[in-house]
């Protein structure tokens, strides 16, 4: 292929990826217009709006902070020594980020109510809050560091090791990690900013708060969009710098190295520790609160009525988060194949996901009411459909299940495009037969991660969801304030069931799937 | 033959469950009353009639607002039937914004006239009442509070809670302080409210639960609340606020006929349905525990509330009710709240 042709197809390529990142963000079109063309009756920079604002941000660095602490030397324990149980304890750590944060939180304040007690629950206020979210945010950064020190070479850690011992090699290691270590603490300090719900049960001020009083008690949606653009702004204005530092770590993150990877070193001592850590960690972000939440149900069971409430939301959970995830890792796909020949558009893509999910989801699903009252009835099955609610969580979504196909598309080997191509393979019929089957296992992995957490959703399917369409985890919210303990427990309960079933279902697919591979 | 590829059969299958598959006859409900208890009454009402109800129940924390100013957002092309309200202000408001649409059922005989709409807008049925709850444990008999009052009382300092004004039946009742007591009084008492560290919560089943732990004595909610705490076995009493001086607020439940809804027939079956004595009845013995409206309903035995006639109810016009909490919600009350949060 000559020059000029290489420079067509790229920039072909930057299009086609510049299209998909506009069309992640036309949910939230409408309320920018309304944002920046309507009126309000209120001013944006109320001293409320401000100690809000200030909260949000205390809130978002104490979640950044405790998920850093926890997440970075947890994650290079579990990477360079392999602590005894490591696989099923890793996949084990992602389950308090796919469930709600409200339920957790709930979880955390009901200790006291079945006897346990007082101080093992966290104070309210800020110290409650932050610690309760920055616990349940820890396996963002513990994965994130365990994935960038598997990217070290063993020759790397082999010299650190003759050289000092395990300190040095610890010492090295975190200061190799820490960046995309970092980038995935703020990750999930600008996350807690758009979550009222753990906030809001720990009596901890929020923006996100303000926001929904300024759309639901004052019926203002001007004044709410232009507060979710402040939000949004300062966050990003916040994280700019560390993006900057971190994102090429990031996007080096996320290719494939054709080097001896780390083999994890048997050592008794810290081999034991990130054991521990691990299962602690578990045992208190997700153990503890589940405990507080679901022993009510062994008291007063009522697992009948809590099964009916799971029948009667099933077809709409699954048609969401099946729907979301079938966008997310559709759109995902085809970004990572498309960003895969070049670094800088990597970086550029992996920049704009990062201010995609720095948007308020409420940003988005008010946007998309607001057109649904303006557009043509004919238009129903797009704005105010099912279908409405998948496209919209897809598209809220689409960040997470990018990184993850980009890490995939990064470790397919070049030399199998450059074989294929000098054999006059066409590439329609390599994508089919080699690169998609090769993607599987991360394309099965990303569809359910995606439908987990679009399950997890009540933002967005809150304000969008057809009547009578509720997901399980919104009639678990609306009804857990005024019902029974007993019902609430129960369905806690099979919620909590449900997601551990998915994630072990989601464990040994994938491990078939590469086993599959591997030998044929 | 052709075989339909795995990928093919998925994506049929999303598709199906995305799109929705044909529909019975269909009536929709936005509902500002706990869905664990509308939800008895419409599955009931499925039941009987063969009429399937989607329901839309608004979240706890945002109770009624939310779903007002989406009925308001949606008026030019509404996607919701019928409005069943937990009171009757939010009712009266939707026909000061043109929502509701004029509806006299048949089956309201028996019903107070006088509590509803005259011109049929709204029609009010089973009611709540606003009650203090109290910690037994921490709230000897003695001492147990008998008004609103007593939230500022410094026997309670530090120690009493409220829901969000802006929200829900606490914005109800803070409208009816001001109708009833005026301006003066209405503010003075807000005032004594911060200073007495009335803790404001996220909404009455908060503030439920936190007297219900012990977190603090006593509360401002309304009696479903209640009901539940005292069914699970909570170590809690209750008192009609205010039941020998100003009156109990009583919030009887009102239904609107949408304006302009896409189901027009099915929707005024629906409300015929609400309005009978049996679902008054079936809401009295419900898990809210809900006091009909007509004197001669049965009670269930062991019901723990007062007939609506044998409350000494607060003195309001449920429609004066609406225009001051509107002025309210945008003007002292956010103000209060941004400011004692």
């Amino acid at each position: 292929m000559d020059f000029a042709a290489r420079t067509t197809a790229a920039r072909r390529r930057g299009l086609i990826a510049a299209a998909i990142l506009a069309l992640a963000i036309a949910p939230a079109i409408p309320l920018l217009i309304a944002a920046l063309r309507g009126s309000s009756d209120y001013s944006l920079w109320s001293d409320v709006f401000i100690k809000a604002l200030l909260a949000s941000l205390s809130l978002a660095t104490g979640v950044a902070v405790v998920s850093l602490g926890l997440g970075l030397p947890l994650g290079l324990l579990a990477a360079l020594y392999g602590p005894r149980r490591r696989p099923i304890l890793l996949v084990a750590q992602a389950l308090p980020l796919l469930l709600p944060s409200f339920l957790l939180a709930i979880g955390w304040r009901h200790l006291p109510a079945v006897g346990l007690p007082k101080g093992l629950f966290p104070p309210s206020g800020f110290g409650g809050a932050a610690l309760v979210m920055g616990l349940q945010a820890a396996p963002l950064p513990l994965l994130a560091t365990w994935a960038a020190c598997r990217n070290l070479t063993a020759s790397q850690i082999d010299a650190a090791r003759l050289h000092g011992g395990e300190r040095i090699v610890l010492t090295r290691a975190a200061m190799a990690c820490a960046p995309v270590a970092i980038v995935a603490a703020l990750l999930a300090g600008i996350l807690s900013l758009s979550d009222p719900g753990a906030a809001q049960v720990f009596r901890c001020p929020s923006a996100a708060m303000e926001i929904r009083t300024s759309f639901a008690a004052l019926g203002d949606r001007v004044l709410a969009a232009r507060q979710c653009l402040v939000m949004a702004g300062l966050a990003l204005l916040l994280t700019a710098p560390v993006l900057l530092v971190g994102l090429p770590h990031l996007a080096a993150a996320v290719l494939a190295r054709q080097t001896r990877p780390v083999v994890p070193y048997r050592h008794r001592l810290l081999g034991g520790a990130g054991q521990a850590g691990l299962v602690a960690l578990l045992l208190v972000a997700v153990g503890l609160p589940a405990l507080g939440l679901c022993l009510p149900a062994i008291e007063r069971p009522m697992f009948a009525r809590a099964a009916k409430t799971v029948l009667d939301t099933a077809p709409a959970t699954l048609a969401y988060t099946l729907g979301a995830a079938a966008v997310a890792v559709s759109l995902a796909t085809v970004l990572a194949l498309l960003t895969m020949h070049s670094l800088r558009l990597r970086l550029a893509v992996l920049a704009a996901l990062m201010v995609l999910l720095a948007l308020p989801p409420a940003l988005g699903a008010i946007g998309v009411v607001h057109a649904a009252t303006v557009a043509p009835p004919w238009l129903d099955w797009l704005t105010r459909s099912r279908l409405t609610v998948a496209v919209v969580l897809g598209l809220r979504l689409l960040p997470v299940a990018a990184v993850a196909m980009m890490r995939a598309v990064g470790s397919l080997s070049p030399s199998w495009s450059d074989a294929a191509s000098l054999c006059g393979v066409p590439k329609r019929r390599f994508l089919y037969r080699v690169t998609i089957p090769v993607l599987m296992p991360t394309i099965l992995i990303g569809l359910l991660l995606v439908a987990v957490l679009a399950a997890a959703d009540v933002t967005t399917t809150q304000l969008l969801y057809p009547p009578g369409r509720a997901s399980l985890p919104l009639a678990v919210l609306t009804i857990m304030a005024n019902s029974p303990e007993g019902l609430v427990a129960s369905l806690s309960l099979l919620y909590l069931l449900g997601v551990v079933l998915l994630m072990l279902v989601a464990t040994m697919l994938s491990a078939w799937l590469l086993r599959k591979w591997k030998t044929s | 033959m052709n075989r339909i590829s795995p990928s093919t059969t998925i994506w049929l299958t999303l598709m199906a469950l995305l799109s929705g598959c044909s529909r019975p006859e269909t009536v929709v409900v936005y509902t500002s009353v706990d869905q664990v208890f509308a939800e008895a009454i419409c599955d009931d009402f499925e039941r009987e009639t063969g009429i399937r109800v989607e329901l839309v129940p608004d979240t706890e924390e945002t109770k009624g607002t939310g779903l007002h100013n989406r009925l308001i957002e949606e008026k030019n092309r509404p996607r919701a039937d019928v409005f069943w309200s937990g009171d009757p202000v939010r009712a009266a408001s939707l026909k000061a914004d043109g929502v509701s649409a004029a509806y006299k059922s048949p089956a309201a005989e028996g019903l107070p006239e006088a509590l509803s709409d005259a011109d049929g807008h709204w029609t009010c049925f089973s009611a709540r009442a606003r009650v203090i709850i109290y910690n037994t444990d921490q709230v000897p008999e003695d001492r147990k509070p008998t008004s609103i009052l007593d939230l500022a009382d410094k026997r309670f300092k530090g120690r009493a809670c409220i829901a969000n004004p802006l929200f829900g039946t606490t914005s109800m009742h803070a409208a009816a302080l001001f109708s009833v007591w005026g301006e003066e009084k209405a503010t003075a008492f807000f005032q004594s409210l911060v200073d007495n560290d009335v803790a404001i919560l996220g909404s009455n089943g908060d503030v439920k639960a936190a007297v219900a732990a012990g977190d603090f004595d006593i509360g401002l909610t309304d009696t479903d609340d209640v009901h539940v705490a005292m069914q699970d076995g909570k170590h809690v009493d209750f008192v009609y606020a205010d039941a020998d001086g100003a009156g109990t607020l009583v919030m009887p439940n009102a239904v609107v006929l949408i304006a302009g809804g896409p189901h027009p027939e099915t929707a005024r079956k629906f409300i015929d349905y609400l309005l009978r004595r049996e679902t008054e009845e079936a809401l009295a013995r419900g898990e809210a525990a809900q006091m009909p409206l007509r004197a001669g309903a049965a009670l269930p035995d062991g019901f723990r509330f007062k007939r609506v006639s044998e409350i000494h109810a607060m003195p309001v016009d449920y429609a004066e009710l609406a225009i001051v909490q509107k002025k309210l919600l945008g003007d002292f009350l956010k103000q209060w709240v941004d400011e004692h949060k």
